[in-house]
Formats: C-alpha cells, structure tokens, sequence
C-alpha cells in the first residue's frame, strides 16, 4: 500500500532524515516512536510532501514519485492518497465545523454539495461532533478542534492517514477521547495508520507494529511486545526507560 | 463679532449638496488606490529584483513625503515638463494623486492581512490536497480580507479627509463650497465651523457604517 524508499531530508546544515525505508499494508496500524527532535514529524510531512524530501521515492496505492524529479502535479496526486492529523489541529477558521469536513470533497473530489454533507455529516457522527456542525472553530475546545481534524482528514477519503502528535496539545482529560477515536479507527484496519505518538501504552494497544526512530532512520521495528518488552538496541531500552 | 445665526444655518443646505460629491471623489479613489495596492504587493513581493525594487521606492515615497507634495507636484510641477498632462482636470489630478498616496498604504495592509493566515492552515490546505487557487479562494483571502478591514476601513476614512486638499488647486468640494461661502459673506467662522460640522457627521456615519460590516463578517472570529 504505502513504500518509502532511501527518504532524505535536511533542513540547511541539519540532516533530519537520513535514508528511511519502510513499508506498510493496507490497514496496518504503526506507530513511530522516539526521541523528540529525531525526524518522527519530518518523516510524515515528507509522506504528505508538506516538507519536499531531497531525495527519495514514496508510493502509495499504486502512483510513485521521485522526490528529485517530480513535478506538482504528481505531488498532488500523491498527496490526495494521504491526509494528515496534526499537533495543532490547523482546523480553517473562516469555516464552520462542517464546511471544514467538506472543503476536501468540494474542493479536491468535485462532489456535488448534497453528497459531500451526507458523508461529511457521517464523518461528524464518528467523532462525536454532531450537536457542533454550525460552530465555528473559535467556539470549540481542542479536543473537540481535534475531531474536526480527524473528520476532516477522514472526508480526503486516504488510503493512509498521518497522525502527527496528536495528542500533545490537549488538555490532559481530553486526551482519552481523542485516543478513543483513533482506536476506533484502527479497529477498522480500513486505511493505513501512521501514528507519531508518546503516548506509549496506546501505542502498545493498537499498533500491529512499533518503529523506533533516533538520529534520522529507523532503529528498531517490531511487534509492540518486541519493542516494549525486549527492545534489541540499547538507546530503544535507554528511552523506554526514561518514560517509566 | 457677533455669531450670525441665520447665516450658519443657511450653509448647511449648500453644503449637504456637496457631500455626495465628496464621497464619490473619495469612492473612486479608495477603488483605485486597493488595485493599484495589490498591484504593488504583487510587485514588492517579486522575485525579479528591478520589480521589487521599484515598488519599495514607490512606497518609500508616498509614505515619507507630505500627500500636499504630492498633489503639488503632480498638479503644478509634471505638466510644467509633461505637455500632455496640461490636460489633466483638477478633480482627477485629486483621485489619482490620493490613491497613488493610500496605495502604498493599502499595499502593507493587504501584506499584514496574508501573513495573518498561519502557516499551519496553508499546511492543512496542502495536506487535504487544495490546489494554489482554492487554497488563495477557501482560506487565504477570505481571512486576510477580515483581517485588513478595520485597516481598509481607516485608509477609506483618511481619503475622505484628504480630498478636502483638493481646495488648494481648485477642486470644489466641500472644504472650498466653505471657502466660498464665508468669502462672499465674511463670515469665515460660521462657515467653516458649518463644514466642520458636515465632515463630522458624515464620518461618524461612515466609521459606524464600517463598525457595523465588521462585525458582520467577523462572525468566526
């Protein structure tokens, strides 16, 4: 479903992504754990080409592209296959709840507007929103910004959705709800799930596999039970046991 | 002196007259001035260098000379070395000159309006997969337009105001119709204090006007 290749990425002199490879099923749940500042979020926006990688291939569902040689209109392509999650939620303000959820139907997919309400309005149903679909964002809390995001990335219709932190903003009581919701989602093993996450024991819940990322590649990969009970590398132990 | 009463009252009617004159100088400039602005954003944010570099000086000029200057130079000085513009009416020498002057103005406040955007609502724009046009028509302007408003708002009020200069070349707007009724008179208090009032009002009546749409399309915020 969804194959990087030797992704690279440096911002000036800082090299943040140094050669990831990785592969992944349809409806497979992994989530990406590991030091901050080591190229988790980085390796996500390159997938969702927020950032443009130097170097690479990425392929999801079948449309391929080279980082080094591509044009806009396979970026797009390629991106329309994803939609991301992110720390901060980035709902658009100038637009209600459920404009929000529709935008991507309306604006990308050209769906008629009866068709995009009823499936936005399904969207909204998923994530608990559906007393909210005429706020807008400035009304909400950020949990409840968080399902707009969720629902939003949702109505792309990806066959990969990117969570990047997305729970690291939010008040602590609200973050079991959002939790909640993704584990939902992953139950389904409908779409891919990249999850970016430290939120470890979730990340042992609902990942079919866990990766370790520490000075820009990919350390360690397993089950959860390998990477949380018997982590091979010796800075995987160190980290895990700095969170205890 | 004695205050003529009768005499003040009388302004009033004759200048009522002259305010929709007024706002449509002002009007009209306010539209030209927000093209030409965006213009020169579009210019000054260029990468070619001479581009750029040309409207910074456009700007640096209009913002750091007196607009008095400006008319002056336009109205009295150019057509002294440019026959063509020995042509040139008053009143249009007025609207051009007050909108190359708010222009340079209005070209920050459409700058200050896009940066108002955060970076995070372009990212998510991309990520949903909105192409450049329909990221600019779905979030960029709708926000950026609310949030230069109130500043659109004041540079449409200061070019009502300025439009009073045009008295200085001959222009009859209110300020002169004023002129010229304490003149034949000699009651200069009375009328000017006459067109003090009417320029008064009419602004009070515009900011409110302003106040109003703005918190019609502030409703998200």
């Amino acid at each position: 479903m969804i194959r990087v290749e030797n992704l690279h990425k440096s911002f000036g002199d800082l090299h943040v992504l140094k050669g990831i490879d990785f592969a992944a099923k349809k409806g497979e749940v992994v989530a990406i754990i590991g030091p901050s500042g080591m190229g988790k979020s980085t390796f996500l926006r390159c997938i969702n080409f927020i950032e443009r990688p130097e170097k690479g291939r990425l392929e999801i569902d079948g449309v391929r592209v080279d980082a080094e040689s591509c044009k806009e209109k396979e970026i797009r392509a390629v991106r329309m296959k994803s939609s991301m999650v992110f720390q901060n939620y980035n709902v658009f303000k100038n637009k209600t709840v459920l404009q929000n959820v529709m935008l991507p139907m309306l604006s990308v997919q050209n769906m008629d507007k009866q068709a995009a309400q009823e499936r936005a309005l399904g969207y909204l149903e998923q994530v608990g929103l559906m007393d909210k679909t005429n706020e807008y964002p400035s009304r909400l809390s950020g949990g409840q910004q968080q399902r707009v995001g969720i629902a939003r990335a949702m109505a792309v219709n990806p066959k990969v959705i990117l969570f990047d932190e997305p729970t690291s903003s939010l008040d602590p009581e609200l973050v079991a709800g959002i939790l909640e919701i993704i584990r939902r989602l992953a139950k389904e093993h409908e779409r891919t799930m990249l999850i970016v996450t430290h939120e470890m024991r979730f990340a042992r819940d609902i990942a079919d596999r866990v990766l370790f990322m520490d000075g820009g590649v990919i350390l360690e990969e397993g089950t959860p039970e390998k990477i949380f009970s018997g982590p091979e590398h010796e800075r995987t132990k160190r980290f895990l046991d700095q969170l205890k | 002196m004695r205050f003529d009463n009768e005499f003040f009252v009388s302004c009033f009617p004759k200048l009522i007259l002259k305010v929709p004159y007024t706002l449509w100088l002002g009007i009209i400039a306010f539209l030209a001035a927000f093209i030409l602005g965006l213009f020169l954003e579009i210019c000054y944010t260029s990468k070619n260098r001479i581009v750029k570099g040309l409207a910074g000086i456009y700007i640096s000029y209009f913002r750091s000379t007196p607009y008095i200057t400006q008319l002056f130079i336009f109205y009295f000085g150019l057509p002294q070395v440019f026959d063509f513009m020995k042509s040139v009416t008053g009143s249009a020498a007025l609207i051009i000159t007050i909108a190359m002057n708010s222009s340079a103005f209005i070209a920050e406040t459409i700058r200050g309006g896009l940066l108002s955007v955060d970076r995070g609502q372009k990212e998510a724009g991309l990520s949903i997969g909105l192409s450049t046009f329909a990221m600019y028509k779905e979030i960029i302007l709708p926000q950026a337009f609310v949030a230069a408003f109130p500043s659109l708002g004041n540079a449409f009020i200061t070019m009502i105001k300025n439009t009073a200069i045009g008295f200085t070349i001959g222009v009859v707007e209110l300020l002169s119709q004023a002129k010229m009724l304490g003149g034949s008179s000699l009651n200069f208090f009375e009328a000017y204090i006459a067109v003090g009032i009417v320029y008064w009002v009419v602004l009070v009546v515009i900011d409110r006007l302003l106040k109003m749409m703005e918190t019609k399309i502030c409703k998200y915020l």
